[in-house]
């Protein structure tokens, strides 16, 4: 009796856990609960979901709420690939106001038949549904993960060229080793804090721009680099936008 | 900077000056002026002495609002205006033949009628005209109109004191002649120093709070708006939207008053009307321009976004 009365607590406590996981996640969120245990930069198969956050401190304008006066603003990408067909994707742009996120624009694809679209700043303030192959299809892979290397690479050109300054290195998962790199630019009297993966390609992980006057000007990070179990996402998933957050302004 | 800001404020400096230093030479010598008013029969005689005051004032006025850039397209007009009525009377009196000094620049010896005159008007005219139909902003820097202003004054001094030694040399000359000629009205030391602070005056009032006086004249109507773009590049190629291997492009759009030199406070409105567009990746800079006549380095940040694009 005791350990059954043991298990029903047990149960009843991860039941609660789990509830509240809920309460406050997304979409997103009950996703990246399947995440592999252990963070791997890549894998052969598998869904490649990467999140990252841009924080314009200066000269932000939401177009969610049409522009006005420059302010400070968050924006996250988030993109999901499926590494074993790359017609396969989902791509969310979302500003985060003081209400909360709302999307700003979003598109994926069933990876066949149908794909669909909404976008605030082209004026498609609902989603669309559109059949036949995606236009938003990768070439491969490695195209992929050049968006995310291309400029990490300049920097580390420019550590060897001493137009940068190589500050630290470090291990870090799931990137491996990394680099922190400083750099002035001149025309703008801006610096540049970068961390940047030291092995091809050069993710750029994170960056954080400072004006002339030392005040924060924007950063960009990556927050999440994660591999998810395409079983556990249905098509549901790669055909919609999360249904949790407003598109625009208000919920649809 | 844009071309048209500086050949502007140029045409204005120069006209500023001309018509500052034109005012200055007649009013340190209104005798002389008065003089050539009622040798070419402008008016009534007794109406002379209204003339020979009234004239330096406008020019001055004119100079004045050309060089600090205050109401510049309304002093261009009248600077036009002012211009005509001369051209028109220097014409007349050299068709008839007569050279005698124009006094359009004091009591100068030098400055006789002839086609040099008109030309030199006409010249004067075109800058007028280019100032007031110039549809682009104009740029302010202060230190260039103090420095004008000062130079003039100095300029409009020596010739003073040249034209009291040529009257002083006249009287030796010719005592009779002197005696009957109008009594002098010449400028006093005291006066000068109230012309010079009270030019101080105006500068200080442009520097500190003028400027402020004059945004809040221009809405509405709207006089001189300057519209500006916000380009904006978000950091990563390949984001929603775009196809591989394409990156959005933000433009928003406000609109300024290039009247002034402000930075963010002279602009009418907040930024809007965002169009977005997907273009090829690569390193691309954000900006805004026109910078609407201010030259602060705020309105053209630059800030590149090369995070991945």
């Amino acid at each position: 009796m005791r350990s059954k009365m043991a298990l029903f607590l047990a149960f009843s406590f991860a039941l609660l856990i789990s509830c509240q996981s809920n309460e406050n996640g997304t979409e997103r969120i009950n996703a990246t609960m399947i995440v592999s245990p252990t963070p791997v930069f890549l894998q052969d198969h598998g869904v490649l979901y990467i999140r990252s956050e841009y924080h314009q401190a200066q000269m932000g304008l939401s177009i969610v709420q049409g522009g006005g006066e420059f302010q400070s603003l968050t924006t996250s990408y988030e993109w999901w690939v499926n590494v074993d067909n790359l017609q396969q994707v989902r791509r969310v742009t979302t500003e985060w106001l003081e209400d909360g996120p709302h999307i700003v624009a979003a598109d994926g694809s069933n990876g066949s038949n149908g794909w669909w679209q909404v976008d605030l700043a082209r004026g498609i303030p609902q989603v669309v549904y559109d059949d036949g192959q995606t236009p938003f299809a990768l070439p491969n892979l490695d195209a992929f993960l050049e968006i995310f290397s291309r400029s990490g690479k300049k920097l580390v050109e420019d550590v060897e060229t001493n137009k940068a300054e190589q500050v630290n290195q470090f291990q870090q998962a799931p990137w491996g080793k990394v680099v922190s790199i400083r750099k002035t630019d001149p025309q703008t009297g801006q610096t540049i804090t970068a961390l940047v993966r030291v092995e091809p390609p050069n993710i750029l992980i994170e960056r954080v721009v400072s004006d002339k006057d030392g005040n924060l000007f924007e950063t960009i990070r990556i927050t999440n680099w994660e591999w998810l179990d395409p079983a556990t996402l249905d098509l549901d998933f790669w055909m919609n936008p999360p249904a949790d957050v407003p598109i625009g302004a208000s919920h649809p | 900077m844009d071309t048209w800001f500086i050949l502007v404020s140029i045409a204005r400096w120069i006209l500023g000056s001309i018509f500052l230093l034109a005012a200055l030479t007649k009013w340190f010598d209104l005798s002389s002026f008065q003089r050539v008013i009622i040798r070419w029969h402008i008016g009534r005689p007794e109406w002379s002495a209204i003339i020979a005051r009234g004239v330096p004032g406008l020019e001055a006025t004119i100079g004045i609002t050309l060089l600090l850039n205050i109401y510049p397209k309304i002093g261009a007009t009248f600077g036009i205006g002012l211009l005509l009525i001369f051209t028109t009377l220097l014409s007349a009196r050299l068709i008839k033949g007569e050279t005698e000094g124009c006094g359009c620049f004091g009591n100068s010896k030098n400055d006789k009628v002839n086609l040099f005159t008109i030309v030199r008007n006409l010249i004067f005219l075109s800058l007028s005209l280019f100032i007031l139909f110039t549809p682009g902003e104009t740029w302010n820097p202060l230190p260039i109109s103090i420095i004008l202003v000062i130079g003039i004054l100095i300029l409009a001094g020596i010739q003073r004191l040249s034209a009291v030694h040529t009257s002083l040399k006249r009287t030796v000359d010719n005592p009779v002649r002197a005696q009957f000629s109008p009594k002098s009205s010449t400028i006093s030391r005291r006066d000068f120093l109230k012309i010079g602070l009270g030019a101080l005056g105006a500068f200080l009032v442009n520097a500190l709070g003028i400027e402020t006086a004059y945004a809040l004249s221009c809405s509405p109507p709207p006089r001189c708006c300057c519209n500006q773009t916000y380009s904006h590049w978000e950091p990563y190629c390949y984001t929603s939207g775009c196809s591989f291997p394409y990156r959005r492009h933000h433009v928003w759009r406000r609109t300024c008053e290039s009247c002034y030199c402000g930075c963010g406070s002279s602009c009418r409105t907040g930024w809007c009307c965002c169009t977005c567009t997907c273009e090829t990746c690569g390193y691309a800079c954000d900006t805004i321009t026109p910078n609407c006549g201010c030259a602060c380095s705020y309105c053209n940040p630059c800030s590149c976004s090369d995070g991945g694009g």
